[in-house]
């Protein structure tokens, strides 16, 4: 989950690993004669395709994408497939968590499992990022995060940004 | 005085920031990695590239007992110190690797000899070699392409591989195993998990002995033969011990929740 550190290549799309897992011409379009839709060059190359599916009715934020994915997902509106092969077996943890915060007057942070084992695996978080036992998690403290470590991991690039302080300190 | 111990503190408290270890997700062995072991108690030292040894090349011809208990290798790396005299004496590598075995139908290669000539050196590469060898990665994934897959490290279930009979590990060496009266196999058992809402383990050691024999495990890693005699949690196994002794570095590592928490809730 870090930038430039899993060393895919050209072989190893074209041996089906990582994109050439679905990038096969089977399930997604074929790495030939398709170069030129990944490397472009520009990063924000994505924008005319994004403007086009944002206009779709999701239930929208103000931060990051500006879509609220984990209710696009509860509504159905979006049915993000779990498995490519082979169906892992769901552990339904459900356990939600009261993470107190470090300095008075900031509300406690709510930490629900279910919204993340929806979109997740255990192993996506655990024991890397988090301790399995509970505040044992060295370290865990807002500065870490906001510099990408622990819930940063995912809230600062991809999941919804940290500005919307109120979505886990309510 | 007082303002350069202020400074120092700082520096220090600022380094330990940078140092901090937890809330980071590591990254994952490429599958043809899994299970690499570099054995290097000498070699750089006699001025040799040390040795990256690949499990995957033995799993599916022989089972852990045999190299483990039988021939005695140590299962942390390191420890057993084999040197280049060992290997020609016939004990360790050498215990195969001594040009005389015969094993599916080819002579395997001897290890370390005193004397080799230009054209011997292309021997010693084959294990001690100085660069990553692609041709390796390609038999890798040429092996891999006929087992059955699995989600983590090898990304091959080597349990199926085995019970289907894609493989067959040899648990018996001529001249190297003693036959022992066999043990009765346990029954399968279950482990309770510590927190609510995480199913409980399946444990079957049925599937372990195949592997393992009963040596492997008791009493070095597993003192307590009766149940319930060993107390441990996940954060000791997560810390290579118990369980993390073969899960977490050969066999499938333990971020595959699901295949031990199977008990329904």
């Amino acid at each position: 989950m870090k930038v430039n550190t899993t060393e895919i290549s050209e072989a190893t799309n074209r041996r089906g690993k990582f994109c050439g897992s679905c990038h096969n011409g089977k399930i997604a379009f074929r790495p030939n004669g398709n170069c030129d839709k990944c490397h472009t060059g520009d990063i924000g190359s994505g924008r005319d395709n994004y403007s086009l599916f944002s206009k779709a009715p999701f239930p929208r934020t103000e931060f990051g994408n500006g879509i609220d994915w984990v209710e696009a997902l509860r509504r159905k509106l979006i049915s993000p497939a779990n498995h490519l092969k082979s169906k892992p077996q769901d552990i339904p943890f459900d356990k939600t968590l009261m993470l107190e915060a470090e300095m008075a007057m900031i509300s406690p942070a709510i930490f629900p499992h279910k919204a993340h084992t929806e979109w997740l695996d255990c192993n996506s978080c655990h024991p890397d990022i988090f301790n399995i036992k509970k505040k044992t998690t060295k370290h865990f403290s807002m500065s870490y995060i906001l510099r990408g470590d622990f819930c940063g991991t995912c809230h600062l690039n991809v999941a919804f940004p940290m500005n919307d302080c109120k979505r886990c300190h309510p | 005085m007082k303002k350069l111990l202020f400074i120092i503190l700082l520096i220090v408290s600022l380094a330990g920031l940078c140092f901090a270890q937890g809330g980071v997700k590591k990254k994952r062995p490429k599958p043809h990695e899994y299970g690499k072991v570099t054995l290097n108690n000498y070699a750089t030292k006699v001025g040799i590239a040390p040795v990256e040894f690949d499990h995957w090349t033995h799993r599916g011809k022989f089972t852990c007992r045999l190299c483990h208990v039988d021939i005695g290798f140590s299962m942390k790396t390191g420890e057993t110190q084999i040197k280049a005299a060992d290997n020609m004496r016939g004990y360790f590598c050498g215990t195969c690797h001594n040009d005389k075995m015969s094993f599916e139908g080819r002579r395997v290669f001897a290890a370390c000899s005193k004397e080799f000539t230009k054209g011997d050196v292309k021997r010693c590469e084959r294990c001690h070699a100085a660069a990553p060898n692609p041709t390796k990665e390609t038999d890798f994934y040429k092996f891999a392409e006929r087992l059955p897959k699995e989600r983590f490290g090898n990304g091959i279930d080597w349990e199926k591989a085995e019970e289907t009979g894609l493989i067959k590990p040899v648990d018996f060496l001529e001249g190297v195993s003693i036959k022992r009266a066999p043990m009765a196999a346990q029954k399968d058992f279950y482990i309770g998990s510590k927190i609510e809402g995480m199913p409980d383990i399946i444990f079957s050691h049925k599937k372990h002995t195949v592997w393992n024999g009963c040596e492997l495990c008791h009493p070095e890693i597993f003192v307590g033969v009766k149940k319930g005699a060993t107390k441990y949690s996940m954060i000791e196994l997560f810390d290579r011990k118990y369980c993390g002794v073969c899960h977490d570095t050969v066999a499938f590592p333990q971020i595959d929740c699901q295949r031990c928490h199977t008990k329904p809730l």
